[in-house]
């Protein structure tokens, strides 16, 4: 690859090896087809080399890729929804493969809305804590405590189970 | 539920080894511009005998449409029209169930449903014995299995290089690939030091291979006059206990050099097989040279349109031959051959 980043070709791979599931894991979560994120991914990854950007410790790197992640995609899902119809081509089928990869819980957790998504995954996944994701996504605490205490309940009528 | 069944679920979707190189390959040589690679041409279908087929437009209440509003994309419903097509071959009910045309492209869900066995799974794979006629281009994927009923709904894409205008197109397919099974490092049962240091064979120039691929054995191999030796192939017939479309039809070390020759049944498409060795510390040793050919009706060695043979050519020290131990991948599946084929007019949606 011609050398128009900062970044060495083993830094690049570095960085790709550390975070593409957190990565990958958040673009299925908002595209929820696995073509459709793997294209994700690898601009997300080209907008950080490209972009040269430089963080302070792995934590603000993940950080970054989180946000831009989340961003991403919703500038995606943003461009199809404001389209006065959605294009035939944009249209796709999940295979039965993929479809069959991922188990019950996964899959409601897509129903979702997009907003909660992001707070199940960083607040039960990634561990954060509510201010914690406030400082990654940008977000007033309170309004982070409040998407959370809904998403709850929404999984927990989706699923009809506690959770605990 | 409860936060570590939803931990574990999360935790499970992560890209493969294979995405997660293809991806890495992508940020590390970016496109230019990145498009979608666009399928490659396919075989124009020949003629239908034995089918039913008709192309009827229909009205709305029909419960194969019904069914499958049930399983596609919502997305994809005010964009589909019923139609109704059906085939029958071997048992096999092919029908096309609804089509959708926008611009160049069309769209259009399939069922496949076996009517008297159980070859309808969701290992369902056509290899190239498929085609859509009317179309620069197309694809298909599984989108449902019921296996209850054991019907297959496809997704069929095809794209032409210019808007469609009420072709009629066909989808046609010749032979449904079903129960693949895999055998990986399956070790074959012959001993290396039994086997013949002067066994039959012949020697054949490279014009009449199908395929070669050489290392350091056969550096030199350029010229169509070299002369290699290939052992006569059914001089022994080591037969595999599982896999019914391949064996060992020679074995021998020619010149010092070991040869190891496998058959495969053409008539069963679809089948794969790799030879290799593994030395005593367990390391895959791959062939230097493997050469694909065929018998004429003299038995004479030609330039096939199929290959019958292959011949894995081995650089190791065959003074040591209890040093190794010869392994093979093998990859099988079942065949049915038939004439499955729907039409349906690419109009507007």
């Amino acid at each position: 690859m011609e050398q128009s980043s900062l970044y060495t070709n083993d830094e690049i791979i570095d960085i790709y090896n550390r975070n593409v599931n957190t990565v990958y894991k958040i673009c299925l979560m908002y595209l929820k087809n696995i073509p459709d994120a793997e294209d994700a991914v690898q601009n997300i990854f080209l907008k950080l080399i490209q972009g040269n950007h430089r963080f302070k410790n792995l934590e603000h790197e993940k950080a970054w890729l989180i946000l831009t992640s989340q961003n991403h995609c919703k500038n995606i899902l943003k461009h199809w929804w404001k389209k006065q119809r959605v294009d035939i081509d944009n249209i796709s089928e999940i295979s039965y493969e993929e479809n069959n990869t991922f188990d019950d819980i996964w899959k409601q957790i897509l129903l979702l809305p997009n907003k909660y998504k992001i707070v199940i995954y960083l607040y039960y996944y990634e561990g954060y804590s509510t201010e914690e994701i406030s400082e990654i996504l940008n977000i007033k605490s309170p309004t982070i405590r409040s998407q959370l205490s809904t998403a709850r309940k929404k999984l927990k009528i989706i699923l009809e189970e506690d959770i605990e | 539920m409860k936060k570590e069944d939803l931990y574990n679920s999360i935790d499970s979707v992560v890209p493969n080894e294979v995405q997660k190189s293809r991806m890495l390959k992508e940020i590390l040589n970016p496109k230019m511009n990145y498009v979608k690679t666009k399928p490659k041409k396919l075989v124009i279908a020949v003629i239908a005998i034995f089918c039913l087929i008709s192309t009827t437009v229909i009205a709305t209440n029909i419960p194969a449409f019904q069914s499958l509003l049930e399983k596609i994309n919502p997305d994809m419903v005010k964009f589909i029209k019923p139609v109704e097509g059906v085939c029958i071959d071997q048992g096999i009910k092919m029908e096309v169930v609804a089509v959708a045309r926008y611009d160049n492209m069309v769209k259009a869900y399939i069922t496949l449903q076996d009517l008297e066995g159980d070859r309808i799974r969701e290992d369902l794979s056509f290899l190239d014995y498929y085609s859509i006629k009317g179309a620069w281009s197309g694809r298909w994927s599984l989108i449902d299995l019921d296996k209850e009923n054991k019907k297959a709904t496809l997704f069929v894409e095809a794209e032409n290089d210019k808007k469609f205008e009420g072709e009629n197109l066909i989808f046609k397919v010749e032979n449904i690939f079903y129960d693949h099974k895999k055998y990986e490092d399956y070790e074959i049962g012959i001993d290396l030091n039994e086997i013949s240091h002067d066994p039959s064979y012949i020697n054949a120039t490279t014009e009449q291979f199908m395929s070669w691929s050489h290392g350091k054995l056969y550096g030199g191999l350029l010229s169509e006059e070299q002369i290699v030796p290939i052992l006569s192939p059914h001089t022994i017939d080591f037969k595999f206990s599982n896999i019914k479309t391949s064996m060992i039809s020679n074995i021998g070390v020619i010149d010092g050099i070991l040869h190891v020759q496998v058959w495969r049944d053409t008539a069963f498409d679809g089948q794969g097989v790799s030879i290799y060795l593994k030395d005593s510390k367990g390391e895959r040793i791959d062939a230097d040279t493997t050469i694909t050919f065929m018998l004429d009706e003299l038995k004479k060695i030609k330039n096939p349109e199929y290959s019958y043979y292959s011949e894995y050519i081995f650089d190791i020290n065959t003074d040591n031959l209890d040093d190794y131990k010869l392994f093979g991948d093998f990859h099988t599946s079942k065949q049915l051959k038939g004439n499955w084929e729907v039409s349906f007019k690419a109009e507007d949606s």
